[in-house]
C-alpha cells in the first residue's frame, strides 16, 4: 500500500502547489513557507521534496519557472501557472472537493 | 553572506542532465539555503548558528539529486516516442542554446572560426557543384549507364563510323539477337538556318528513327520521327530542341507545324524535345538520316557515332567482343575499306565528361586539402579556447558530468560552428558559381546533392576540428583543472600539418603557373595580335557551283580590303586553334607507294593569296599563291614546314609533287608543291605541331569560309563593317564566331587558365589559413609560457635570447611541417603535373620558391608572438603566476 500512499500524498501536493500559485509567481522557499503558514504547521515541505516536485511540473507543463532579478534582491527563480496547469487545478479541486466533503460527512457524523 | 551556490555545488551529486540544467538547479538550491540563512538571522541567531542551520537544510543530498534526477528524467521515459523524440529535440536545443551563448562571449573567435570554415567549406561546394554536373549527374536519359557508343579504330586512332558499316552492325546483331537492344544512328552537320531574325549556323545532326527511342526520351512536344525515316523516302522532317524551339518560334507549342529554312530546304518541325535533354555536341535540330543517304560510302568517316543500349544482361564486355567480331567480318567482306579497322565501344558518358575530367578531379583535391587547412585551423581555435575554459571544464567534472556529456557539449559547440559556416560557405559558393559558370561548359547550379554534399563536409569537418579538443576535454588532466591541458603536442602537431598541407597546395599552384608560363611561351606560329576572324556557311542551294562561291568570296574578299584601317583581308578553311579541320591522304610522286594507312596525312586547308599575311604566317621558300592560281592553271600547293621536312628530308619541297587522295586510274590531279610556309599549332599551343597542306581557294573552294582581317585598329571595331559587308553580299548569309585571333588563342588555353587560377587561389587561401594558425598556436603557446619567460628574465636571459627561444621553438615545428609538405608535394607533383603542358614534379624553382613562400609565411606568424615576448616586462609576467 506504500506506493498508493505515496501517489496519494504527491497528489495532494500537487493541488497545494498548483493552488499556492494561482495568484500569483512565487519562488521555491516561499511556497514551502506559505503551505507550512497556512497549515499552521501541519503540513511541511522539505527542500528534498520541494524542488523535485516544482521540477516534475515543469517537465510535465503545468508551471513554468523564470529567473527574475529585483533591484536589492538577488535573482530568484520564479513558478508561474501554465494554462495546463490551471485545467489541471480546476480539476484536483472538483476532486479534492467532492472527496472532503465525503471525508467530512463520515469523521464528523453529528453535523448531518 | 557564505556562499552557497559553491556550497551546493561541492555537495550535490552529479544529475546527468546538460550543464545549462544543472547549472540552474544549483543556483535555486543555492537560493533555498539563502533564505533559511537569512531566515535564521532575522530570528536573532549568530551567523555561525545560521550558517550551520543552512547546511544542514538538505540532510541527505544523494536522496535529493536521485529525486531530481528522477523528476527531469521518468516522464520523458514514460512518454510515447513522439513526446520523447520532441523532449530529446529540446535537450539538443538546450545544448544548442547553451552553444551559441558560449559563441557570443567569445566573438573574436567565433568569427575567425565561421570565416575559416565558410572560406573552406564555401570553395568545396562550388567546386562540387562543377564536379557534380559534369561528372557524376546522370545523363538525361532512360537507364543511361547501359547506353554506349560505338566507333571504329584506325591508325591508332578512334574514327567516325561509315554509315554502311552501321547498317551492317546493325543487321548481324538483329540476326544474331546480340549484345545490344538497339543501335542509333547519330551524325552532326553544321547547317545554316534562315527565314525568321539574324541568319545563323545551328548545330544539327541527322539519326536513325530509332535514336530518341534507344536513348528512351520522347518528345515533349510533337512525335518523334516515323519508320521511314531510314529510308530514301524519308520525309523532310525535324525534331528539334527546346531552346530552338523558343528562339525561333517563343516555344515549344509555337513550333509544331512550322517550317525550317536549313540551307535553303524546308524541314517541318514534327517534335521538340524536354528542356532537360542535354546532347554532347548541343545539337538543336535532329534531322532523318534517310535524306542523307546518298551522301554515305563506306570509306567516309564524317562525325558519326552509333549510340546503342546493352541488351538486358549483357555486358560491356560481350559488346565490345561482338563488335571486333563485326569488324574482322567487313574486313573479309570489304578489305579495300575496313581492313585495318577494330572496334571501340564506351560508355556514352565519356562523351560528356570531355577533357575536363582531370583538372576536375585535380581541383577537387586541392580544394579538399584548403577544407582540410581550415578544419585544422579551427581545431587549433577550439584547443585553445577549451585550455582557456579549463576552470569552467574541471568543476564540470568534479559536478559528475561525464566524460561523454563534455564531449557532447562540445561536439554539439562543433556542430553549431559547422552549422553557420557552412551556411556562410555556401552563400560564398553561390558567389563562386557566377564566375565558375563562365568557365564550365555545362549548366552550374545550387541544387539538392550540392547541398547535401555542403551537409555533408559541415559534419565531417565538425568531428574533424571537434575531435582533438573533445580528447583533450575527456583527458583526466584537464578534469582535474591541469593548466598543462591543451598546450604543447596538439597544438605543435597541427602546426606542422597546416604547414605541410599549405605546401603542397604552394606546390600545385607553383607546378600549374610553371606549365602556364611554359605554354604561352610556345610560339603559335602566326601572330595572333590585331586580328578579326570569323565565318559563314556557304552550304545553300544558291552555292551549289564553286563558280557561285567563289564569285561571293570574292565579293566580301574585295569589300574586306577595302575598309579603311584593313592590312589584308584574307579567307581559309580551317583558322588556327578553332578546332576545325580537314584532313586526308595523299601520295607523293616519285616515292615508293606505301602500304594502306601509311600514307602522308596532313591537315588540308583552302585558303586565299592574302591569308598568309592576314595570319602573320611566315612564307619561308617560294612563292605564296595568287589569283593566277585559278581552277584552270595548273594545281598548285604550299605545304607546312614540317610537311616538307617528314616527306622530303634534306630535299627543297619547291617543284616537288603529289596526288590528292590515293592512287587511282582517274586520279589525274597532280599537285605542284609551290611554296613552303611555317608549322601552326592548329589545334592549340599545348598540341603537337601537324603537317599540313594549302591549296589556293579557286581551285578547291571552301563551303564554309573562314575570314580573317589584319587591322590597323582595333580589331573590335570593324564588326558593324564586317556583318554589314556579308549581307550586302547575301543577306541570308550568317555571321559566324566574330571575334579575334587573340580571343581565339585565349580560349584555346582556357582550361589550363582555370587551372591556374584556381589553384592560384587555393594555394593563397592555403598560406592565408597557415599564417593565421601558426600565429594562434605561436601566440597562444607564448602567453602560456608567460611566467617562464618572466622567471628567465629575471635570471638575466637577454629580450634577443627570449626571441630567439620563441622563434626557434615555431620555425621547428615550420620546418618539420615543410619537409613532410616538401615529400607530400614531390609525390603529389607527379600526378599534378602529369594533367599539364609540360609539367615535370621535380621542379627545383618551384620546390624552392613555395618552400621558401611557406617559411616566410611561418616566420611572419611568428614575428607578433616573439616580439611581444621579448619585451614582456619580467615583473608583469612574474605577477601573473
Amino acid at each position: 500500500m506504500e506506493p498508493q500512499s505515496k501517489a496519494a500524498a504527491r497528489g495532494a501536493a500537487v493541488a497545494l502547489m498548483l493552488a499556492l500559485l494561482e495568484a500569483r509567481p512565487r519562488h521555491g522557499y516561499e511556497l514551502a513557507l506559505l503551505i507550512a503558514q497556512r497549515s499552521q504547521g501541519a503540513i511541511e515541505f522539505h527542500a528534498a521534496s520541494l524542488y523535485p516536485l516544482l521540477y516534475r511540473l515543469e517537465r510535465q507543463g503545468l508551471i513554468q519557472g523564470r529567473w527574475v532579478e529585483r533591484a536589492g534582491e538577488r535573482r530568484r527563480r520564479y513558478y508561474k501557472l501554465r494554462p495546463a496547469g490551471r485545467q489541471a487545478l480546476a480539476a484536483q479541486r472538483q476532486n479534492w472537493g467532492a472527496f472532503l466533503r465525503g471525508m467530512a460527512a463520515i469523521l464528523d457524523p453529528k453535523e448531518t | 553572506m557564505p556562499e552557497f551556490e559553491a556550497f551546493v555545488r561541492a555537495h550535490l551529486p552529479g544529475l546527468g542532465l546538460s550543464p545549462a540544467r544543472e547549472q540552474e538547479i544549483m543556483a535555486e538550491l543555492a537560493q533555498q539555503l539563502e533564505q533559511v540563512y537569512a531566515q535564521a538571522l532575522a530570528q536573532g541567531e549568530e551567523p555561525a548558528s545560521a550558517q550551520r542551520k543552512a547546511a544542514a537544510h538538505v540532510p541527505d543530498w544523494r536522496k535529493l539529486a536521485r529525486a531530481i534526477a528522477a523528476a527531469e528524467a521518468p516522464v520523458a521515459a514514460r512518454l510515447p516516442l513522439r513526446l520523447r523524440l520532441a523532449l530529446a529535440g529540446r535537450d539538443a536545443a538546450g545544448d544548442l542554446r547553451f552553444a551559441l551563448r558560449g559563441l557570443r562571449r567569445a566573438p573574436g573567435f567565433a568569427v575567425v572560426a565561421v570565416l575559416t570554415l565558410a572560406l573552406g567549406i564555401g570553395a568545396n561546394t562550388a567546386i562540387f557543384t562543377w564536379v557534380q554536373a559534369e561528372l557524376l549527374a546522370a545523363l538525361p536519359f532512360q537507364q543511361p549507364d547501359r547506353l554506349l557508343v560505338l566507333d571504329e579504330h584506325a591508325n591508332g586512332r578512334t574514327v567516325s563510323v561509315p554509315y554502311p558499316d552501321y547498317a551492317d552492325w546493325q543487321a548481324q546483331n538483329a540476326a544474331a539477337r546480340g549484345a545490344f537492344a538497339a543501335m542509333a544512328w547519330y551524325q552532326t552537320l553544321g547547317l545554316n538556318l534562315s527565314g525568321a531574325g539574324t541568319p545563323e549556323v545551328v548545330s544539327a545532326a541527322n539519326v536513325s528513327g530509332n535514336f530518341f527511342a534507344t536513348l528512351g526520351i520522347h518528345p515533349q512536344a510533337g512525335r518523334g520521327f516515323t519508320a521511314g525515316a531510314d529510308t530514301a523516302a524519308a520525309a523532310p522532317e525535324a525534331v528539334i530542341t527546346t531552346a530552338l524551339a523558343t528562339r525561333q518560334f517563343g516555344g515549344s507549342a509555337g513550333a509544331l507545324g512550322k517550317n525550317l529554312d536549313l540551307n535553303g530546304r524546308a524541314y517541318t518541325v514534327v517534335g521538340v524535345l524536354g528542356p532537360g535533354f542535354r546532347d554532347y555536341n548541343q545539337t538543336d535540330i535532329f534531322l532523318p538520316v534517310g535524306l542523307f543517304l546518298k551522301t554515305f560510302d563506306r570509306d567516309s568517316h564524317d562525325d558519326a557515332d552509333v549510340i546503342a543500349r546493352l541488351a538486358p544482361g549483357a555486358a560491356e564486355a560481350t559488346a565490345l567482343a561482338q563488335q571486333r567480331s563485326a569488324m574482322a567480318k567487313l574486313a573479309l567482306a570489304y578489305p579495300e575499306d575496313d581492313s585495318a579497322e577494330g572496334a571501340v565501344v564506351r560508355p556514352l558518358r565519356a562523351l560528356y565528361v570531355g577533357h575536363d575530367a582531370p583538372m576536375l578531379w585535380l581541383l577537387f583535391g586541392a580544394v579538399g586539402l584548403v577544407l582540410l587547412i581550415a578544419c585544422v585551423n579551427v581545431a587549433n581555435l577550439m584547443l585553445v579556447r577549451t585550455a582557456g575554459r579549463r576552470e569552467e571544464w574541471a568543476v564540470r567534472a568534479a559536478l559528475g558530468a561525464g566524460r561523454g556529456r563534455l564531449i557532447r557539449q562540445l561536439l554539439v559547440e562543433s556542430l553549431a560552428l559547422a552549422g553557420i559556416g557552412g551556411a556562410a560557405g555556401v552563400g560564398l559558393a553561390a558567389l563562386a558559381l557566377r564566375g565558375l559558370k563562365t568557365m564550365a561548359s555545362v549548366p552550374l547550379r545550387l541544387d539538392w546533392p550540392v547541398l547535401g554534399f555542403a551537409l555533408l563536409i559541415c559534419a565531417a569537418a565538425a568531428v574533424l576540428f571537434g575531435l582533438a579538443p573533445a580528447r583533450a576535454a575527456g583527458s583526466r588532466k584537464l578534469a582535474l583543472g591541469s593548466r598543462g591541458a591543451g598546450r604543447g603536442r596538439a597544438g605543435s602537431a597541427l602546426v606542422v600539418g597546416e604547414v605541410a598541407l599549405a605546401l603542397v597546395l604552394t606546390i600545385a599552384a607553383g607546378l600549374a603557373l610553371r606549365s602556364f608560363s611554359r605554354l604561352m611561351a610556345v610560339n603559335p606560329g602566326f601572330q595572333p595580335q590585331q586580328v578579326l576572324s570569323f565565318g559563314t556557311n556557304l552550304a545553300g542551294a544558291a552555292y551549289g557551283k564553286d563558280s557561285a562561291r567563289i564569285a561571293i568570296e570574292q565579293q566580301i574578299l574585295r569589300g574586306l580590303a577595302a575598309l579603311p584601317g584593313v592590312r589584308s583581308a584574307g579567307l581559309g578553311t580551317n583558322l588556327p586553334m578553332t578546332g576545325n579541320h580537314d584532313r586526308g591522304d595523299v601520295t607523293l610522286a616519285g616515292k615508293p607507294l606505301p602500304q594502306r594507312g601509311h600514307f602522308p596525312h596532313p591537315d588540308l586547308h583552302s585558303i586565299s593569296p592574302a591569308y598568309l599575311a592576314a595570319l602573320g604566317l611566315p612564307l619561308l621558300r617560294g612563292r605564296n599563291f595568287s589569283e593566277a592560281d585559278g581552277p584552270n592553271a595548273p594545281e598548285v600547293a604550299l605545304v607546312s614546314a614540317s610537311f616538307a621536312r617528314s616527306n622530303w628530308p634534306g630535299e627543297d619541297a619547291v617543284g616537288r609533287q603529289f596526288w590528292k587522295g590515293h592512287p587511282a586510274p582517274e586520279n589525274h590531279n597532280l599537285v605542284t608543291v609551290v611554296g613552303v610556309v611555317g608549322d601552326t599549332k592548329q589545334y592549340g599551343l599545348d598540341a603537337a605541331t601537324r603537317t599540313e597542306v594549302y591549296y589556293p581557294y579557286l581551285q578547291s573552294t571552301p563551303v564554309q569560309p573562314q575570314f580573317a582581317l589584319r587591322t590597323a585598329l582595333p580589331p573590335l571595331q570593324f564588326s558593324a563593317d564586317v556583318r554589314r559587308i556579308v549581307h550586302a553580299a547575301d543577306p541570308t548569309l550568317p555571321v559566324t564566331e566574330l571575334r579575334t585571333m587573340e580571343q581565339v588563342v585565349d580560349n584555346s588555353v582556357a582550361n589550363p587558365r582555370t587551372t591556374l587560377w584556381l589553384l592560384g587561389i587555393f594555394g593563397a587561401l592555403a598560406l592565408v589559413l597557415a599564417l593565421i594558425g601558426i600565429y594562434g598556436v605561436v601566440a597562444n603557446r607564448t602567453q602560456q609560457r608567460t611566467q617562464e619567460i618572466g622567471i628567465r628574465m629575471a635570471l638575466g636571459a637577454a629580450p634577443a635570447a627570449i626571441a630567439r627561444m620563441v622563434l626557434g621553438e615555431s620555425l621547428r615545428w615550420v620546418v618539420l611541417g615543410t619537409g613532410l609538405g616538401l615529400g607530400a608535394g614531390l609525390a603529389a607533383g607527379r600526378l599534378i603535373a602529369a594533367q599539364m603542358y609540360r609539367g615535370t614534379a621535380a621542379d627545383a624553382g618551384v620546390l624552392a620558391g613555395a618552400t621558401a613562400l611557406v617559411l616566410g609565411v611561418g616566420l611572419a606568424a611568428s614575428l607578433v608572438p616573439m616580439v611581444r615576448a621579448a619585451r614582456l616586462a619580467p615583473l608583469d609576467s612574474l605577477r601573473e603566476l
